[in-house]
C-alpha cells in the first residue's frame, strides 16, 4: 500500500488534515444552521416587534379613547392625558410597522387598510373632545352615538387582528423552522462529531499504529545503534587511552632513539677516525707481511738446505749401519771363534787353561762388541728414525712454509682488500655520520609530530568520552522512548 | 773397553771358588733350550748343508766341517719337534773322531751358570727327549739339551742300519 511508505509528517498531516476538514465539515454545518437559526430568530424578533406595534398600536388607540371617554365623561383636562399621550406615537407606530413589514405585501395593503381606520377614529375622537369642549356633553355624546367611533375601531381592531393573525402564523412557521434548523444543526453536529471522532479515530489507531510500528523499529534500531555507538565510543575510549599510552611510549621511545641517534653519530665519527687509524695499520701490516714473505723465503730456503742435510745424515747413517752390520757380524764370528776356542782348550786339559781364559776374554770382549753393536744399531736407528722423522717433519715444515708462503700472499691481499674496504667503510661511516645527523633531526620532527599525536589522542580520548557519555543517554533515551512506546501499544492494544 | 781387556790379562788366574759349568743358550722353535759346552767339540753357522736321501727324517743331510764330512741331524726332530731348522741354522758338532753335527735355529750366547743351578727335569719339564735336566738364567728357565743321550740314540739307530758308529 503507498500509504505505508508516507513518512511521519505525512501520515501526522493526513490525520490532521482529516481531523481539520471534519472540524471544518462539521463547523461550517454548524455555521450555517447557526447562520439559519440566527435569521431565523432574527424573523422572529422581527414578527415579535411588529406584533409589539401592533398591540402598542392598539394600545395607544384604546389609550386615547380612554383619554377621550374620561373627558367627555368629566370634562377635565386631566383625563384627556393618555389621549395626547397616545396621538403622537400613534403614526410613528404606524411607520415602523410600515417599515417593519416593508417586505410583506399583505402587510403593507393592511396598513394602508388600516390608516383610515385611525384617522377616522382619531378625527372622531378629536372632533368628540372639541365638541365637549365647545358644546358640552351632549353634543359630544351625539357624535359618539353615531357609532362612527366605534365602527373605526372595529374596523381597525379587524385589520389589525389581521395582521396579528398573519404575524402569528409567521411566528409560528418560524418557530418550526427554527426548530427544524436547530434539529437539523444538532444531528448534523452530533452526527459529524461522531463521524469526525470515528474517522478521526480510526485513522488516529491507524496511524497510531503504523507509526508505533515504524517507531518502534525505529527506536529499535536507535537503541542497537545507540548500543553499538556506545561499545564503539567505549571501544574508542580505550583505544584512545592505550593509543595515548602507546603514543607516550612511542615518544619515550623516540626520546631514546634522538639519544641513540646522537650517540650513533658520535660513534660514526669514531668509527670514521678508527677507519682511518685501521687503513694506517692496514697499510703498515701490508708492508709488515712483505717483510714476514721476505723472511719466510730465507727460511724456506734454510729447510731446504736442512732437508738435504738430514737426507745426507739419512744416508751416513745408513752407511754407518752397513759398517756396523760388519762389525756385528765380525763380533759373532770372533764370539763363535771364542766358544770354539774355549771348547779346544777344554779339550786341552790343563795346559789350555790358560788358553782357555784368553778365549774367554776374547768372547766376552767379543760379547760386549755384539751388545755395543746391538746399543749402537738401536742408537743408528733412531738416528735413522729421527732423520726420516726431522725430514718428514722438514717436508711438512716446507709444505707449511709454502702454505704459509701462499697465505702471506693471500693475507698481503687481503690487507690490501682491508685497506680497501676501511677506505669504504670510512666512506661509508662519514655518510652514516651525515645520514644519522639528518636522521636525528627528522627524528626531533617526529617526536615534534608525535607530541601533537599525542595532544589530538588526548582530544580523542576526551572527544571518546564525550562521544560514550552521549551514546549513554542515546541509549536511556531510546530505551525510555521504546517504554513509551510498549507502553502506548499495550494501552492502544 | 782396552783397559778391562788389559786388565783381566794383568790379574792373576782367579781360583775355582764355585765349580761352573758352561753352556751355550740357544732357541729351537722359539723355546729356550741349553747345550752343555764341554759336550760340544765345536760350533758353526752358515755352513752349506748337502742333503741325502734317507728314511730318517731327523738327518738334513751333510756338510763340510774342518775339512771333513759331518752329517747333520736336526736337534728340532730329535727332541720331538716336527720343524726343521733353516739351512743357514747353526750347527753344534759333537764327537771327535766321528763328529755329529746338530742344527739348530738360533744362538743367544754364552752362558756360564754354578754348576749347583743345574737341576734335575721334572715330569712336566721332561715332555721332550733327551731333557734330563733344567737351568734358571736370567729369569728364563732352559731344559739342557742331553747331547750324549742324543747321540747314544743317533748310535742305536745307525747301529740299528749298520752304518754309524758309537763315540
Amino acid at each position: 500500500m503507498a500509504a505505508r511508505s508516507w513518512t511521519f509528517g505525512r501520515k501526522i498531516t493526513f490525520g490532521f488534515g482529516l481531523s481539520v476538514a471534519m472540524l471544518v465539515i462539521v463547523g461550517v454545518v454548524a455555521y450555517r444552521s447557526t447562520d439559519a437559526l440566527v435569521e431565523n430568530n432574527h424573523k422572529v424578533s422581527h414578527t415579535h416587534a411588529v406584533l409589539e406595534d401592533l398591540a402598542h398600536v392598539l394600545s395607544l388607540m384604546k389609550d386615547a379613547e380612554t383619554g377621550q371617554r374620561g373627558f367627555l365623561l368629566t370634562g377635565e383636562e386631566a383625563y384627556l392625558e393618555p389621549y395626547t399621550a397616545a396621538i403622537g406615537p400613534v403614526s410613528r407606530t404606524m411607520d415602523d410597522l410600515r417599515t417593519l413589514t416593508s417586505d410583506n405585501p399583505h402587510q403593507q395593503a393592511r396598513i394602508t387598510e388600516a390608516l383610515p381606520f385611525i384617522d377616522a377614529k382619531l378625527t372622531e375622537l378629536r372632533r368628540t373632545i372639541e365638541l365637549r369642549r365647545a358644546q358640552g356633553f351632549d353634543a359630544a355624546l351625539k357624535v359618539v352615538q353615531t357609532n362612527e367611533g366605534k365602527k373605526s375601531m372595529d374596523d381597525l381592531r379587524r385589520v389589525i387582528a389581521a395582521m396579528d393573525q398573519e404575524e402569528r402564523d409567521l411566528l409560528q412557521q418560524r418557530s418550526s423552522a427554527a426548530e427544524d434548523g436547530a434539529k437539523a444543526a444538532k444531528a448534523t453536529i452530533s452526527i459529524g462529531s461522531l463521524l469526525a471522532l470515528l474517522i478521526v479515530g480510526v485513522a488516529s489507531f491507524i496511524i497510531t499504529s503504523s507509526l508505533n510500528k515504524q517507531l518502534g523499529s525505529a527506536v529499535a534500531s536507535i537503541r542497537s545503534s545507540s548500543s553499538e555507538l556506545q561499545a564503539a565510543a567505549t571501544q574508542q575510549a580505550t583505544g584512545a587511552r592505550e593509543q595515548s599510552s602507546a603514543t607516550n611510549e612511542v615518544s619515550t621511545t623516540i626520546k631514546e632513539l634522538l639519544s641513540t641517534s646522537r650517540q650513533i653519530a658520535e660513534s660514526a665519527q669514531r668509527v670514521a677516525r678508527i677507519a682511518e687509524e685501521t687503513a694506517g695499520g692496514a697499510r703498515e701490516g701490508d708492508q709488515t707481511v712483505q717483510r714476514a714473505q721476505d723472511a719466510i723465503l730465507v727460511i724456506k730456503r734454510q729447510v731446504d738446505l736442512v732437508v738435504g742435510h738430514m737426507l745426507e745424515l739419512g744416508k751416513k747413517s745408513q752407511q754407518a749401519g752397513g759398517i756396523l752390520e760388519i762389525i756385528n757380524e765380525l763380533a759373532e764370528q770372533t764370539n763363535i771363534l771364542a766358544i770354539n776356542a774355549s771348547i779346544e782348550a777344554a779339550g786341552a786339559g790343563e795346559t789350555g787353561k790358560r788358553f782357555a781364559v784368553v778365549a774367554d776374554e776374547i768372547r766376552k770382549l767379543a760379547d760386549r762388541v755384539g751388545g755395543s753393536t746391538k746399543e749402537i744399531r738401536g742408537l743408528i736407528e733412531d738416528i735413522r728414525a729421527a732423520v726420516n722423522t726431522t725430514v718428514m717433519a722438514t717436508e711438512v715444515g716446507t709444505k707449511a712454509v709454502d702454505a704459509g708462503t701462499r697465505q702471506f700472499g693471500d693475507v698481503t691481499a687481503s690487507f690490501r682488500q682491508i685497506a680497501g674496504l676501511v677506505g669504504t667503510t670510512t666512506e661509508a661511516a662519514r655518510e652514516i655520520e651525515l645520514s644519522t645527523k639528518q636522521q636525528t633531526t627528522a627524528v626531533e620532527q617526529v617526536n615534534m609530530a608525535i607530541s601533537n599525536v599525542a595532544q589530538a589522542t588526548n582530544e580523542t580520548e576526551a572527544s571518546s568520552n564525550q562521544t560514550l557519555q552521549t551514546a549513554t543517554q542515546l541509549s536511556s533515551l531510546s530505551r525510555e522512548l521504546l517504554q513509551l512506546i510498549q507502553q502506548n501499544a499495550s494501552a492502544g492494544a | 773397553m782396552r783397559s778391562a781387556f788389559d786388565r783381566a790379562f794383568g790379574e792373576p788366574p782367579a781360583a775355582a771358588t764355585a765349580i761352573t759349568e758352561d753352556l751355550l743358550g740357544i732357541r729351537i722353535a722359539g723355546d729356550p733350550y741349553a747345550l752343555v759346552v764341554s759336550e760340544l767339540s765345536g760350533v758353526v753357522s752358515g755352513r752349506k748343508v748337502v742333503a741325502l736321501p734317507s728314511r730318517r727324517a731327523e738327518l738334513l743331510g751333510v756338510a763340510g766341517i774342518r775339512g771333513g764330512v759331518v752329517p747333520v741331524y736336526a736337534l728340532s726332530r730329535m727332541l720331538g719337534y716336527d720343524a726343521a731348522p733353516s739351512t743357514a741354522a747353526w750347527l753344534a758338532i759333537c764327537g771327535s773322531t766321528d763328529p755329529v753335527a746338530l742344527a739348530f735355529d738360533q744362538l743367544e750366547g754364552f752362558l756360564r751358570v754354578p754348576r749347583a743351578d743345574l737341576h734335575a727335569a721334572d715330569r712336566a719339564e721332561t715332555t721332550r727327549r733327551h731333557v734330563t735336566q733344567v737351568v734358571r738364567v736370567a729369569g728364563i728357565t732352559r731344559r739342557v739339551v742331553d747331547t750324549r743321550s742324543t747321540l747314544a740314540a743317533l748310535q742305536s739307530a745307525a747301529g740299528a742300519s749298520g752304518s754309524t758308529k758309537d763315540k
